[in-house]
């Protein structure tokens, strides 16, 4: 799983994050360290497409955003399409 | 580089993202940035991120003509490094006796000693004066001894400038002259000159150079139409 989308929407789903916040769930939880870009590239198709959204915050540097209920819809989606192909994979490796 | 020069050209590098980006996430990235630790490996991720919002909002017709002229750029500094010697002169050398071609390169050998090519780095002023391993391994890689018949050699410097490559190629055959007199290299054969470095010409080098660069043109302008084709499919509602 390296789709920089499905990371953050990933990382989203356990709650509100700035950029660098999930910069450091991602590396945690995936071991893959999204670059700058490729996050903020990230996020701005995931709002672009209504997925993500930005939430009232006091520091306007460091932006938190949250999942919206399209974007949970979206990840469960592909989750449950990854899954398929880890079971798939699994037991066939099982097989073999 | 140093995590404070490097985070400056990474602020830098904001820059080239459109400005409606940055008017939206540019502060964010900026604050991003100040928290995370950031290595080189990030200013190619900013370039391709600014290169891909840039485009969001582009043109086919300005995709097309940005990739062609940045395949004419990088053509042109590929065929630079890798076909860096567009002039060759070249001096022709007669052996008394025949010699085989591994007579010639162990005489090649004594006479294009690292000091030697050292020497003449710095007489001629070549690749900016500095004989370091590098450079004289590059220099090494200009000159070519190829025997053209069994008692003739020809002796050939390429280089950027037709008057350096010649004088170049004057020095090398004279420096096969007098390893030749060495007693432990000497067969007792004498080596002439039969034919003095010529004027430097535009070799074959020069012409794939000129062919490489030009190639990258075309190559960038298809490229950006395949590009432009791509992206306009893929283009969502973030362009505006």
């Amino acid at each position: 799983m390296s789709d920089p989308t499905l990371l953050v929407l990933a990382s989203l789903a356990e709650g509100d994050k700035h950029g660098y916040a999930m910069m450091e769930d991602i590396e945690r939880f995936a071991g893959v360290r999204l670059g700058p870009g490729t996050l903020y590239g990230a996020i701005t198709r995931l709002e672009a497409r209504g997925w993500i959204g930005p939430v009232k915050s006091r520091d306007d540097r460091r932006q938190p955003y949250r999942i919206t209920a399209a974007g949970q819809e979206h990840l469960a989606e592909q989750l449950a399409s990854l899954n398929r192909v880890v079971k798939t994979g699994l037991s066939r490796l099982k097989q073999a | 580089m140093k995590d404070a020069n490097m985070k400056r050209v990474l602020r830098l590098l904001i820059h080239l993202y459109p400005a409606w980006w940055r008017r939206r996430y540019g502060q964010e990235l900026e604050a991003l940035l100040e928290d995370s630790g950031s290595g080189s490996r990030d200013v190619w991720d900013l370039f391709r991120g600014a290169m891909e919002m840039q485009m969001k909002t582009w043109s086919f017709g300005r995709i097309v003509i940005v990739c062609g002229i940045a395949g004419l750029m990088v053509s042109g500094t590929v065929s630079f490094l890798f076909v860096p010697y567009p002039y060759r002169s070249t001096a022709i050398l007669k052996s008394e006796g025949d010699r085989s071609p591994d007579d010639w390169n162990a005489l090649s050998r004594a006479a294009f000693t690292s000091q030697a090519l050292s020497d003449i780095i710095r007489q001629e002023h070549l690749y900016a004066d500095t004989p370091t391993e590098d450079v004289i391994d590059r220099m090494r890689r200009g000159i070519r001894v190829r025997p053209a018949a069994p008692n003739l050699v020809q002796v050939s410097f390429g280089y950027d400038d037709p008057v350096r490559a010649r004088r170049v190629s004057q020095d090398l055959v004279a420096r096969i002259i007098l390893a030749n007199v060495n007693p432990q290299l000497s067969s007792g054969q004498r080596i002439d000159l039969v034919a003095p470095a010529d004027q430097a010409r535009r070799q074959i080098e020069g012409k794939v150079r000129t062919a490489f660069t030009s190639l990258g043109l075309p190559v960038g302008l298809l490229f950006g139409v395949v590009l432009a084709l791509i992206l306009r499919r893929r283009r969502g509602p973030a362009a505006g």
